[in-house]
């Protein structure tokens, strides 16, 4: 009890020191030069699927050749997926601390505010629920709330995961396509999702087949138009 | 990991990650959901929830899910109805439907024996013994099943709050999981993060060891009550010299009188000491590791487990090196952060001290070494770590240069036996520290040189030091550092000036190059003040009067020089602009220690 009420005025009295969560020096929650380094706000993204690209475009070289994920208007993403950023996603996702989402929401909301136009509703990218047993959390669900509170927009996890899919991490692209197909289902929601514009939120994505598959769903049952938003992308490699 | 609510005849309750292997054991499942083991123990253990199988569905329903949010009850993922609905032929049968390779239990006991698992660290584990995680727990379970083992919640709900049970620490950080709040602790997240969702392994003392150790100990005290002090100590005297024998032929270390002497009174009181802890207090470069090996070998003789473990990683592999394994019959296991754990058998383990956090009431005999030194010092959960480790009756010895004020209490309240040896093992007294006043901030606080007359000074002391050796120059900040190295290169053109401090990529090369000669003067910050020995070598301390420096720091890095029996002299000056108690207690110190040695006969000039 003691002890409590002294940590208690402790708190108080100090302010709680913090530090960089990437890469553990500075005095910010993400230091400015680990928002340099992986959030790399002066590069341009696809405008298809959200890929980090080296070279002054609007699209990527799978997006201009065809083989970019159908349906969405546009994918932002706040980092590359590398280094201390992916180190940092893992910690979310696979080591039991989805509260880390919350010391990045502020970037994570400026991103969705500078990049997409205002949507109707957040829609979480869901999980499959053996796996959020095991878990005991869906990390898009956590971020996707974290967003609709921060920015006022309706929470509609409209989507359910009906199958079993292995996880798409070492499967080529038409694997990975393959992988995902009808997994997802629309979900009764009250109010309905027609006409409306939706934001699909994930965690990390690479070629954007599961967005894409999801985005197909929310089109078939009436959503106007469907944006997305994710933690991490890869970046686009020069040959 | 989840647990399913298991029965037993009599209908006492018990918990199990795997089913299938209780089945085997005659017991049932009674209830319809599996939960995580903190919510279930959380839940069971409020006064008014003593739960048994008789139970009706709907009170353990109630008791059971209370916190638990309402979504669960709906998922086919969370119910046991699989195993509800066998019928009993199919039950029998079950274990066979699901194949379970049932490994040898004593050769996976040995493996395990003392420690703890983590959930996050059994995939490895079991990829090392080449099963699969399934098999693996299916494995412990029927260790828990025999009563050799059990499995605990990580973070654990324990008389009104939640604690880690590995570190001990309730600072944690709570968020809502699928089945109520989770816990996550904060202070163990180095070696690997655990939740109260996850739960831990570990091993419980086979019943017939613990009954030999008692018996044992009875005899031992029959002994005492008998012949009180005569006979166990010639006893131990012959045993003794019997060792300082061997570990002259073995290791080609020769005691001197004073190393000898505490090394016997070690070995007696391992024998029939009543405290349980013990403080060897020996000047900086006594030979501290190797007073203690008797003890050691004595331990291992006696079949204890040993740990010898110390809160940095070039002190372990500076032991590493020195275990012997033709002196002490055993290999040592090994275990420091950025090595693989290994899971093997083993008598004596050298580790750092976070390491032994994975351990559980594992060894009969533990010697810390440097316990005043960061991270040890002041972390409650490494201390908890090794409180944990420590088997019931377990004994402690403490190594240390520079005794924090409260350990000196304990030792003068009789908490804890105190062993000192105030001499070096070569027999020269300690260099006792001169002071220098030079205002450093002034007049090099661009460290320029200029030719002013405090640089004059400076660059005399440090001319005649380079007349006996390499000169080692500590200073407290690391941004100092690269300022010092750029003076002194551009004072002394004709040396060989480096400098490194903790984080510098290059430090073990540095550190390396420094001990086979390479540079002549030498910039630190404090990652060199302690367990390096370095031939030759003579100390300068700028800044002594900053606040970061303390008295035991000061000691420990004025105990760097005259560390070797070729060159047991060496010179050591502190140069600061104030005389501060610090520095004065410092100075005191290593003179009473002097003095000390003085009047037992140990010094040999």
């Amino acid at each position: 009890m003691l002890e409590k009420g002294r940590s208690g005025i402790a708190q108080i009295w100090f302010a709680r020191e913090t530090k960089c969560l990437l890469c553990g020096k500075e005095n910010e929650s993400v230091c400015i030069k680990c928002r340099i380094k992986y959030f790399q706000y002066s590069i341009l993204r696809c405008k298809m699927c959200g890929k980090l690209l080296t070279e002054e475009r609007e699209l990527c070289r799978d997006c201009r050749e065809g083989r970019g994920p159908a349906g969405l208007s546009r994918v932002a993403v706040l980092g590359q997926y590398t280094g201390d950023w992916k180190k940092f996603i893992h910690k979310i996702k696979f080591k039991g601390q989805p509260y880390l989402i919350l010391e990045v929401a502020d970037y994570a909301v400026e991103m969705v505010v500078k990049m997409l136009p205002p949507p109707d509703g957040v829609v979480p990218v869901p999980m499959c629920r053996k796996k959020v047993v095991e878990r005991g959390f869906n990390q898009a669900e956590v971020l996707s709330s974290v967003l609709s509170w921060r920015l006022g927009i309706t929470y509609m996890p409209v989507l359910e995961r009906i199958k079993d899919t292995a996880p798409q991490v070492g499967l080529k692209r038409g694997e990975r396509l393959e992988n995902i197909k009808n997994a997802f289902e629309y979900s009764f929601s009250p109010k309905g999702i027609t006409g409306k514009i939706l934001l699909l939120i994930d965690d990390v994505t690479t070629t954007g087949a599961t967005l894409a598959e999801c985005a197909k769903i929310l089109h078939k049952n009436g959503a106007k138009e469907v944006f997305a938003f994710c933690l991490a992308a890869g970046k686009e490699e020069l040959k | 990991m989840l647990f399913y609510v298991m029965k037993d005849k009599e209908g006492a309750i018990t918990f199990s990650p795997i089913p299938e292997v209780d089945m085997l054991y005659n017991r049932e499942i009674c209830f319809e959901y599996k939960l995580p083991l903190s919510v279930l123990e959380k839940n069971c253990k409020k006064p008014k929830n003593e739960i048994n199988g008789t139970m009706s569905k709907q009170k353990l329903k109630r008791i059971l899910l209370t916190g638990v949010p309402s979504i669960i009850e709906n998922e086919t993922e969370n119910k046991a109805e699989f195993f509800l609905c066998l019928k009993k032929e199919q039950k029998e049968n079950s274990h066979k439907k699901i194949p379970i390779n049932i490994i040898n239990q004593n050769d996976l006991l040995k493996k395990i024996d003392g420690r703890q698992i983590a959930e996050g660290e059994m995939e490895t584990f079991a990829k090392q013994i080449n099963i699969s995680k399934r098999e693996l727990i299916a494995n412990l379970q029927k260790i828990v099943l025999e009563g050799r083992g059990e499995w605990v919640p990580a973070v654990r709900w324990e008389n009104g709050y939640w604690s880690c049970v590995r570190c001990g620490s309730k600072k944690l950080s709570a968020w809502p999981g699928h089945y109520g709040i989770v816990h996550t602790c904060e202070d163990c997240m180095s070696i690997g993060t655990l939740s109260s969702q996850q739960v831990i392994f570990r091993t419980l003392e086979d019943k017939k060891t613990k009954e030999y150790l008692q018996g044992n100990s009875i005899a031992l005290s029959l002994k005492n009550a008998e012949g009180q002090k005569k006979i166990p100590k010639k006893i131990v005297k012959n045993f003794s010299s019997e060792l300082d024998g061997d570990i002259e032929r073995v290791l080609g270390i020769t005691f001197s009188p004073s190393q000898a002497s505490a090394s016997k009174e070690i070995c007696e009181w391992l024998e029939i000491g009543k405290e349980d802890k013990l403080l060897l207090w020996a000047a900086c470069g006594a030979g501290k590791t190797e007073v203690c090996f008797p003890a050691v070998k004595e331990a291992l003789r006696k079949e204890w487990k040993v740990l010898f473990a110390a809160p940095r990683k070039d002190v372990i592999r500076d032991v590493e090196e020195r275990i012997n394994v033709d002196y002490f019959g055993t290999k040592a296991l090994v275990l420091y952060g950025g090595v693989a754990h290994q899971y093997k058998e083993f008598k004596l383990l050298a580790a750092t001290t976070h390491q032994v956090l994975k351990f559980y009431k594992a060894f009969d005999l533990i010697i810390l070494d440097e316990m005043d030194a960061f991270p040890y010092y002041g972390s409650e959960i490494l201390e908890f770590g090794i409180r944990n480790a420590l088997k019931d009756g377990g004994r402690v010895i403490y190594l240390t240069a520079t005794p924090t004020d409260e350990a000196i209490k304990k030792a003068k309240n009789g908490m804890c036996k105190l062993v000192s040896i105030p001499a070096r093992y070569h027999g020269h007294p300690l260099p006792v520290p001169k002071y220098l006043r030079l205002d450093l901030t002034k007049n090099f606080c661009h460290a320029k040189p200029s030719d002013s007359e405090q640089e004059n000074k400076l660059k005399s002391v440090v001319n005649i030091l380079l007349l006996n050796g390499k000169v080692l120059i500590f200073v407290p900040l690391i941004s100092l550092v690269k300022q010092w190295t750029s003076y002194f290169s551009v004072l002394f053109p004709s040396e060989n000036v480096a400098g490194s401090w903790s984080s510098d990529p290059n430090r073990n090369m540095k550190v390396d190059n420094l001990k086979s000669g390479k540079y002549t003067i030498f910039v630190s910050t404090m990652i060199l003040e302690r367990g390096i020995t370095i031939p030759g070598v003579q100390v300068i301390v700028l800044y002594a009067d900053h606040e970061l420096f303390d008295r035991r720091i000061l000691v420990q890095m004025a105990g760097r020089a005259g560390r070797t029996k070729e060159k047991p002299h060496g010179g050591v000056v502190f140069i600061a602009l104030k005389k501060t108690l610090v520095i004065k207690n410092a100075v005191r110190q290593i003179e009473e220690l002097n003095i000390k040695a003085k009047e037992e006969g140990l010094l040999e000039c």
